[in-house]
């Protein structure tokens, strides 16, 4: 499979303002991350808020700065070193769903302008017959009918909001869609509705999904391979079945360990490794792995050295203390 | 674990709302009861009912609301009850805790100051013993260096560890009810499960009965007896946790257990509910969900029976005879 991403050692930090006898202090919300999107899949990025991957999922799409490495688009363009020209061009490719459904329309335009608004800003040239028909098509893609077009985005329910959201993303026909807890604020029942349809786009179009969420079960449902983060770095990264079944990441084993499973019986026999202690600050993270703190397994080398990524049977861990065992069985 | 006098007994409960459009129909006769020590998970969709009703019982419901019906608490009316007679139930026999730690505490107080507000008011100690079982108390919700930090400000905690606060601040007075909207879900997983078992703990320490809101189907099966399933104001089925799971009646909890996707399963595409919730300014007569159910049928447009499968387990719908 092509690579469509490549990062490689990325690094996302925000200097906070120093101040009269106060030293510039330096959040590290991604610190050093590096891994490939392959085109077509879906990767899934997990972790507890302030592990950074809203901060990786921005600086992809130029809303936070890099501040180190590389992230190389479609073999051609690097992020990191991007100008003006390249952004556009990136933009046409690569393309962001938001959290907040309502939040991330301008209530002041109609849908026709909102979904039509990339469009008309990184092809000022296209007629607008041909704007038009590119509106209707992607809202019929994303199930919205066409009587709705000059509605305003008070008039629509959150479901139907992110289907807007949805449609302004697609009718660029980006390459990548980078989907930030795009399901999160919504309904049981509207949630599902709007995953059938990020699925049923990603066949008909091929599309390459990042789906960033804290919901584990939603992220098993949606994606081909796991990415696991705690404060800016990478824990682990694998297959689904694997990250899943046999976590070989302490951090991953408890944090699937703490979802609550739909199932009282299981819930009741299930044993929880609950996880002591906070996450630590990202503006002074631990010297050696991040996770050491908190970690059950950590001993002195783990406090002092950060553990460098082992590859096993194409799963990525970042751990000395990893289980390599389960696997083997 | 329960016994025979309910803590807590709402019947026919009903909140509207006059606004510009019309009346909102919030809640719609509404009927449940809560043991004691017993936990109650109450599930729905935003605009449920499910934060009004436990508004209701906490009179704490906006100034255009109409309510009538009864809540009964320990065998006492709180519908209509004069607001002073209220305020020595409400956080001394009742406590709630709300989604969002950081709006419910005040951000220009210390933790102190506020916890020692609630035993100075409700059980008139003094502002020495008062510090001393907060201090006690924070202990008790796992807070560690609880003595140095009840002197720090909300937003020097975390997400976590506010909401612990918070349910520090509730438990002081010993309630014995614990009214909880979401509480866990502004949090992290990780913090959800310390959370959880923290609450379970409690019920067992404290004889408390809890009220759990909530939207979340797993933390249902983790915390709580008892589920009572919401849809457009109504209680739609109410049954002991394990028949909710192994043996849901309603189309509406059928539809919703089926919606989730789930750690333990593979499914190639999620069962979904089609159409979008009611419109509360305008239900329509007989069931709400009649519009996305699958099995509707012309009974269900006039009136929603109400059909006990056995004495703790209740469905409304078409669809079950009277047993």
């Amino acid at each position: 499979m092509n690579k469509i991403l490549e990062v490689k050692n990325l690094k996302v930090h925000f200097h906070l303002k120093a101040g009269f006898l106060k030293p510039q202090k330096t959040v590290h919300a991604v610190d050093g991350v590096s891994f490939d999107v392959y085109e077509g899949e879906t990767l899934g990025i997990v972790g507890e808020s302030g592990c950074g991957k809203s901060s990786l999922a921005r600086a992809l799409v130029g809303l936070n700065p890099i501040t180190d490495g590389n992230a190389i688009f479609d073999s051609k363009i690097d992020l990191a070193k991007a100008n003006s020209k390249d952004w556009d061009e990136v933009h046409k490719q690569v393309q962001f769903i938001f959290q907040d459904p309502v939040a991330a329309l301008d209530p002041r335009m109609t849908i026709a302008e909102i979904i039509a608004e990339p469009l008309q800003t990184l092809y000022p040239d296209m007629n607008k017959n041909k704007v038009m028909s590119r509106v209707l098509e992607t809202m019929k893609l994303v199930g919205l009918s066409h009587n709705q077009i000059n509605r305003y985005p008070t008039e629509f329910s959150g479901g139907q909001c992110q289907r807007i959201g949805i449609a302004r993303a697609l009718i660029l026909n980006p390459k990548i869609l980078i989907c930030d807890e795009s399901v999160s604020a919504l309904d049981v029942s509207i949630k599902a509705q709007i995953i059938n349809l990020l699925q049923e786009l990603q066949r008909k179009l091929k599309l390459t999904i990042l789906f960033i969420s804290h919901d584990l079960s939603v992220v098993k449902h949606i994606s081909d391979r796991i990415l696991v983060m705690y404060l800016g770095n990478i824990m682990e990264l694998g297959d689904k079945g694997v990250i899943y079944k046999n976590p070989m990441h302490p951090y991953t084993n408890a944090l699937l360990s703490a979802v609550p499973v739909a199932n009282p019986e299981l819930e009741k026999h299930k044993e929880t490794k609950l996880l002591e202690g906070e996450l630590p600050s990202p503006l002074n993270p631990p010297k050696g792995c991040v996770f050491s703190t908190r970690c059950t397994l950590a001993d002195e080398k783990c406090r002092t050295m950060r553990p460098e990524k082992s590859v096993f049977d194409n799963t990525i861990v970042c751990c000395y203390k990893a289980n390599y065992n389960i696997t083997k069985n | 674990m329960s016994n025979n006098t309910p803590i807590l007994e709402v019947r026919d409960l009903n909140v509207e709302f006059k606004v510009m459009d019309g009346i909102v129909k919030a809640v719609n006769g509404l009927s449940f009861k809560a043991y004691d020590q017993e936990i109650i998970g109450v599930v729905g969709e935003s605009g449920s009912g499910k934060s009004q009703t436990m508004l209701a019982v906490m009179g704490l419901l906006a100034n255009n609301a109409k309510v009538s019906g009864s809540v009964k608490f320990m065998g006492q009316e709180l519908i209509g009850m004069p607001a002073r007679e209220l305020n020595k139930i409400r956080g001394d026999k009742i406590g709630m805790i709300f989604q969002d730690p950081m709006t419910s505490l005040n951000p220009y107080l210390k933790i102190s100051s506020q916890m020692t507000e609630v035993l100075m008011l409700h059980k008139g100690l003094n502002y020495k013993d008062a510090l001393n079982q907060s201090i006690q108390m924070l202990e008790h919700v796992k807070i560690p260096e609880a003595k140095n930090r009840i002197n720090l400000y909300p937003h020097e905690f975390s997400g976590g560890m506010r909401q612990r606060v918070m349910i520090a601040m509730t438990l002081l007075t010993r309630p014995k009810m614990l009214i909880a909207d979401e509480p866990t879900t502004a949090l992290d997983v990780t913090v959800q499960a310390q959370i959880l078992q923290l609450l379970k703990e409690l019920r067992k320490e404290m004889g408390m009965t809890i009220i759990f809101i909530t939207h979340d189907m797993g933390v249902v099966a983790n915390l709580c007896d008892r589920v009572n399933v919401m849809y457009g104001g109504w209680l739609m089925e109410t049954a002991s946790i394990l028949e909710t799971f192994n043996n849901p009646m309603h189309p509406y909890t059928q539809a919703l257990l089926s919606a989730i996707p789930s750690l333990d399963s593979e499914v190639d595409k999620l069962q979904t509910i089609p159409g979008e919730p009611p419109n509360l300014l305008n239900l329509p007569s007989g069931c709400p969900f009649q519009s996305r159910c699958d099995r509707v049928t012309e009974a269900c447009k006039s009136s929603i029976p109400l059909n006990k499968i056995n004495p703790r387990h209740v469905v409304k719908c078409t669809l079950y005879g009277n047993k």
